[in-house]
């Protein structure tokens, strides 16, 4: 099963979720052993997805979190009849 | 909340945002545990989000997913293979090597904040779900009820889009 690099770029996501099939996993396997190119490429595919998870958590979380504890405390002092 | 919010329902996130709060205090005692606050929380989320895109759009969320999976679309421009297929403009070394210095390079983040934001609506819900709040993509699937097959398509093209856009910051010339 020969991979080229364009069909090796279509299948990075499936081979990081872990759903490739036998094949297609052999066929990355044998074309990353010669292919830096692709190499990097998935390297940058996997930077990409934990530069997004590195984002900065928005500012306005702790004041709502907060908001929704006083909330939910004002809520229990006076139950709906 | 907000984040997830605006991937969904840009134009009514506010909206979505305090009927999620006030479904969440009302039924915060019915909160059985069974799954983590925060999914459970996004589910709430969800399903107010899309009450708002099918009054937009007259459209469900599964439909806007399944139209726009079955678009054509490729993870690289076709014009940076060799007609065989293999790299004709291969990807060049990135500047930056770690998640935190990508980040910081993009203007602390705003850059690829905006990278999402700009995705098509269903791309930027999954990639929103998936990698910014961390989420599986059972809870994904379960939470906006579409199938798996759609969200992996969706989260492939989305991935490949931010991974392309920061290849514009970061190359080295
Ligand atoms: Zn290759």
């Amino acid at each position: 099963m020969v991979i080229t690099c364009r069909e090796l770029t279509e299948l990075a996501t499936d081979k990081k979720e872990g759903v490739l099939s036998g094949m297609d996993r052999l066929g990355i396997r044998v074309h990353l052993s010669w292919c830096t190119r692709c190499r990097t490429y998935l390297e940058q595919m996997d930077l990409a997805v934990d530069a997004l998870a590195a984002l900065p958590d928005e500012a306005a979380t702790d004041e709502v979190v907060s908001d929704l504890v006083s909330r939910f405390e004002s809520k229990k002092r006076t139950p709906s009849e | 909340m907000s984040r997830v919010a605006r991937s969904m329902a840009p134009s009514h996130a506010e909206d979505v945002v305090q009927e999620t709060w006030a479904a969440v205090i009302d039924g915060l005692d019915r909160f059985e545990g069974r799954s983590s606050l925060k999914t459970w929380v996004l589910r709430i989320l969800s399903n107010r989000a899309k009450t708002w895109i099918k009054r937009e759009k007259r459209l469900d969320l599964e439909h806007i997913f399944t139209e726009e999976a079955a678009v054509e679309e490729t993870a690289v421009a076709p014009e940076r293979f060799s007609r065989i297929g293999n790299w004709s403009a291969p990807p060049a070394a990135w500047s930056e090597r770690t998640p935190e210095a990508i980040v910081l390079r993009m203007e602390t983040g705003m850059l690829l904040a905006r990278v999402v934001e700009e995705l098509p609506q269903a791309q930027r819900i999954v990639v929103t779900l998936r990698d910014v709040e961390g989420l599986s993509s059972d809870e994904v699937c379960d939470i906006l009820g579409v199938t798996e097959a759609n969200q992996r398509v969706l989260l492939h093209r989305g991935r490949s889009k931010v991974r392309s856009a920061m290849e514009r910051y970061l190359s080295e010339p």
